[in-house]
């Protein structure tokens, strides 16, 4: 039955193939000895097309360094904001500058991070005082106070929350659409600064200072998930728009990628510097920005690969990568650093077919009104948001299986720790009886010796048979007397 | 090296003229879609919001009785005529295109019209009174919402007529027209098309009209029905059920009940050539076949059943509408307990009508309200009521299955539609197409108890409430003390009793 609903499963995601109109880019290497590597970015503006070469662009901008980038939902909107203040609106598609102003905030105008909100209409930054909204002309409209000192913004479209996690360590949710508080919690793990949702499922990863992971849903106050990332600070995050795998980089200088079904590390690689910012693109190419170059892996997340796809140096050496951003629907990366920002063409990184009812790219003022409304009617509770998005509507399990079932997988993501033992009194604490009690039923060469002498020692005194262990005594007794079933044996 | 990176044509994705159709792409891939099962609760939630919100099942009412409405008849085979009798002897044909009187006769009967039903061609019907006589009227259905004849006599030559084409094919055809009739509502009265006998003008009232043909009996009728397709029909009197033909003046058959118990329900079965069943005042159910002549099986309630419905696709079903408020199912070939108690009512049953779906019924009881059920349902799918709507005597059908019809006490009849928030008139693609979406999605949450309760909930009048909650706690104490007989008897002695096997009290073959 099942098997034949996978087959019926297959067969229409195969006839839906015809609906995927327009073709991906990719580099191919042609010869055994030819690397995808080896490419520049240089090479690539030669073969690709007009339209596309005049997405990879450099863009010089020393006096607010460095810079965030960040795309709207469809792909079609840029911001770049600058740490010191300055911030920059455009239309990524025809590359013109729709907004830019400097913030005039009293105090260090410092902007730590930014998002669009559901459509570029609104952007909201992450600036040292609390959470700013503006809109694309560039006035402020709403001014967060409960976000204090926050170090990284994030924005569920679904369910129209925008969250922050800050220098206090509070993770603070603030429905965007009535303005009001949702939840806050304390994450207990310090300042945090790397976070990134789970497209899936809308959970949110906070990567945090003593290496843990930590996911988080409005629905509770715990995370849902804590795993223990990197022996170091967690420098970056990224998540698969599948939602399977998950992409951690640590102070250790490695970079992981997590199956979040089993929650166990698949792949590890080394990278010589701390990497600063990573991305998984829709196609699941994997972006990591570490020092002054970005490397792109492909397949990265299934399996393990031995050299990158592409890499690309950003210009003018000495400057360090920012943040990295793949922009959706397109084969275009954002790169913002120390030196501005820069816009590069990497073949094969974006979806080649959009949904008009879900990411319209080419939607007009008409179109993204109705968009908006929509969206806010089928807009979602916080309380939906779990690890498993399919639950919702469904017949809950029996909740005390349930419980074993994730105290299970709990002890054997530990690792199957030792117990810790109980202190106990009247000198059965000391060292010496502690580790006796530990050895005690550890067969090690001196015990087999001690025994097989004793048995010899028994048997020397004639007492032949009467060598038994304990437990054969047990057994005979049993027998003697006659038990239930002794006639049986 | 091959190198190509993804380029759209931005002519391809978007309209070129303002007046041209928005260009839409699809990408079916499900991680684009993430959250796709909470978003589709969330919407089937709104579906039921919405669903109680467009909840305004009153549609008309029909006025023009002096005195309360006693009984009514739909059409069998036709949609606009509707035939009511009332208590002061008046019986009016209705036209529900227009929602208006096309035909009375003030003196019918002198005294309580007991039953109306139509005759097995469509052409005529039939009306029994307490003053002893049944009546046979002509029914111009072909002047009723401006159609022609069943049989199609006339078929092609009136021009000017808007259903030239006659509906003798199916059902099908016939509900959209009846649609298309709906849609028109009020305005496709015509005056022209109607009698001179219209309703409202009494002082232009034309000489009583004359039944074709009229019967006179010794004892009073308490109810009456035609036979499905021959010309017989059955009536009941004080102390026997009389089978009559349509061409005879005396009864043809005379049945003394079991106990010669006054009879007061008299039902022909629509499959089963001469099968009848009726409703005795010793509170029982009985079956008897005209060709045997006798009766077949009856069996006995706890209280009296005020009305007997057979269910028209599954001929072997039917309903009892009882004195203790419930409504009882019954499958003819097993009496000896109901299949289904249908409780909700907090007055007697007075009147059944089914859907000619045969999957619902509707109930009209003395508390004030109706109530429609599923026809395997114990509880009600919902329950009508106005602040003016007296005590109901008599609930019907429309043969479309759309509306329900209930006459009352306070002399009007009342158009319902049978589904609260059914929208009546023309609908659009996009509309019905996201009506079809929102029901299909409410079908597959409607496990969930947000849904649940949201569907569920209807505001019951305060009467109607308290008789509720009294009932409850008569329900209760009852359950109690036979709880407590269980729990003081020996072990095994006593049992929790079943509420299907205490509704029938005796049983006769």
């Amino acid at each position: 039955m099942v098997e034949k609903k996978f087959t019926a499963g297959a067969v229409a995601a195969a006839e839906a193939e015809i609906l995927d109109t327009t073709e991906g880019g990719f580099i191919e290497a042609e010869g055994e000895m030819e690397r995808t590597y080896k490419v520049k970015m240089g090479d690539i503006k030669e073969s690709v097309d007009e339209q596309t070469s005049k997405q990879i662009f450099d863009l010089t901008l020393t006096d607010h360094p460095p810079y965030n980038v960040s795309y709207s939902r469809t792909g079609r909107h840029l911001l770049l904001t600058g740490r010191l203040g300055h911030v920059a609106l455009m239309d990524a598609l025809t590359l013109q500058l729709k907004t830019e102003f400097h913030l005039t905030h009293s105090g260090v105008n410092s902007i730590r991070s930014s998002t669009f909100l559901n459509n570029h209409q609104m952007f909201a930054l992450a600036e040292k005082k609390a959470v700013y909204i503006y809109d694309h002309n560039g006035s402020e409209i709403h001014h967060l106070s409960d976000h204090v000192d926050p170090l990284a913004l994030q924005y569920l479209p679904y369910h129209w929350l925008l969250a922050s996690v800050g220098r206090a360590g509070w993770l603070k949710y603030t429905d965007t659409s009535t303005g009001s508080k949702v939840c806050e919690f304390r994450t207990k793990l310090g300042s945090c600064g790397v976070m990134k949702q789970n497209n899936y499922n809308a959970v949110l990863n906070l990567g945090h200072g003593n290496g843990c992971v930590t996911m988080w849903s409005p629905a509770s106050s715990s995370p849902l998930v804590k795993m223990m990332c990197h022996r170091g600070r967690v420098t970056a995050l990224a998540n698969d728009l599948g939602g399977n795998y998950m992409a951690t980089a640590g102070a250790d200088k490695k970079v992981k990628v997590w199956d979040l079904r089993t929650f166990k590390a698949v792949h590890e690689y080394f990278s010589h510097n701390d990497v600063q910012s990573m991305d998984i693109s829709q196609t699941g190419v994997l972006a990591v920005g570490a020092g002054g170059g970005v490397t792109f892996w492909k397949d990265a997340l299934s399996s393990k690969q031995r050299s990158p796809y592409l890499s690309h140096r950003i210009m003018r050496g000495g400057r360090s990568c920012n943040e990295v951003r793949f922009r959706p629907y397109e084969d275009v990366v954002g790169i913002g650093h120390d030196g501005g920002f820069s816009s590069i063409v990497v073949p094969g990184v974006g979806e080649s077919n959009f949904d008009s009812f879900e990411d319209n790219i080419y939607q007009d003022k008409k179109q993204r009104q109705e968009a908006e409304v929509r969206s806010l009617l089928d807009k979602l509770k916080p309380e939906m948001i779990q690890l498993d998005p399919e639950q919702v509507g469904a017949v809950e399990r029996d909740r005390k299986a349930l419980v074993m079932e994730q105290r299970e997988r709990a002890t054997e993501a530990d690792g199957n720790k030792p117990k810790k033992e109980k202190k106990k009194a009247r000198g059965r604490n000391k060292i010496s009886k502690k580790l006796a009690r530990k050895h005690k039923n550890i067969m090690d060469e001196s015990k087999v010796k001690l025994m097989e002498k004793r048995k010899k020692d028994m048997r020397d005194k004639g007492m032949g048979d009467e060598v038994m262990t304990r437990e054969e005594k047990k057994r005979k007794k049993g027998l003697e007397e006659g038990g239930a079933l002794s006639r049986f044996f | 090296m091959k190198i190509k990176a993804l380029s759209r044509n931005v002519e391809k994705h978007t309209r070129e003229t303002s007046g041209d159709i928005k260009v839409v792409s699809r990408n079916l891939d499900p991680k684009y879609k993430p959250m796709e099962r909470a978003r589709e609760y969330t919407r089937a939630v709104q579906a039921a919001k919405l669903q109680k919100v467009f909840a305004k099942p009153f549609v008309a009412a029909l006025e023009g009785h002096m005195d309360a409405v006693s009984c009514s008849a739909a059409s069998r085979g036709h949609l606009c005529p509707f035939m009511s009798g009332g208590v002061d002897g008046e019986v009016r044909v209705w036209d529900l295109a227009s929602r208006k009187a096309v035909w009375s006769c003030k003196t019918a009967h002198s005294g309580w019209v007991k039953g109306v039903c139509i005759g097995s061609d469509g052409g005529s019907f039939f009306t029994a009174g307490l003053d002893k006589t049944v009546k046979q009227w002509k029914l111009g259905v072909g002047e009723i919402g401006g159609r022609e004849e069943k049989k199609g006599k006339k078929k092609g030559k009136v021009k000017g007529k808007r259903y030239e084409d006659d509906d003798s094919e199916g059902e099908s055809s016939e509900e959209e027209e009846e649609e298309e009739e709906e849609q028109r509502g009020m305005k496709s009265t015509s005056s022209a098309e109607a009698p001179s006998l219209g309703y409202g003008n009494n002082s232009n009232m034309a000489p009583a009209p004359t039944p074709i043909n009229s019967w006179l009996f010794d004892n009073a009728f308490k109810s009456m029905d035609h036979h499905w397709k021959e010309e017989f029909f059955a009536t009941a009197s004080d102390e026997s059920v009389e089978v009559w033909s349509e061409h005879r003046s005396n009864p043809i058959q005379s049945y003394k009940l079991w106990g010669n118990d006054s009879c007061n329900v008299v039902r022909y079965n629509p499959a089963e050539r001469g099968l009848l069943a009726h409703c005795s005042s010793d509170r029982g159910i009985g079956l008897h076949d005209t060709r045997g002549g006798t009766g077949l099986k009856k069996t006995v309630l706890r209280m009296r059943s005020n009305c007997l419905e057979w269910n028209p696709m599954e001929p072997m079903n039917f309903v009892v509408g009882n004195e203790d408020h419930n409504c009882y199912s019954f499958d003819m070939r097993k009496l000896d307990q109901p299949t289904m108690i249908h409780k909700g009512h907090v007055g007697a049953v007075l009147s059944i009508g089914w859907s000619s779906t045969g999957r619902e019924f509707v109930s009209g009881s003395y508390d004030r309200s109706i109530r429609i059920f599923q026809s395997r349902a114990g509880t009600s799918r919902d329950c009508y009521y106005t602040k003016r709507m007296q005590r109901v005597f008599c609930v019907n059908y429309t043969a479309d299955a759309r509306f329900v019809i209930s006459g009352s006490d306070d002399t009007n009849l009342r158009i319902w539609k049978a589904k609260s928030n059914d929208k009546i008139g023309q609908t659009k693609i996009r509309e019905e197409k996201s009506m079809n979406y929102k029901n299909k999605l409410l079908k597959k949450f409607s496990h969930m108890p947000e849904i649940r309760n949201i569907v569920k909930q209807n505001n019951l009048p305060k009467f109607i409430k308290k008789q509720n909650n009294m009932k409850m706690v008569q329900k209760e104490g009852a359950k109690r003390k036979e709880g407590n007989v269980i729990k003081h008897s020996k072990k095994g002695s006593v049992e929790w009793s079943k509420e299907r096997e205490k509704t029938v009290v005796r049983k006769m073959d």
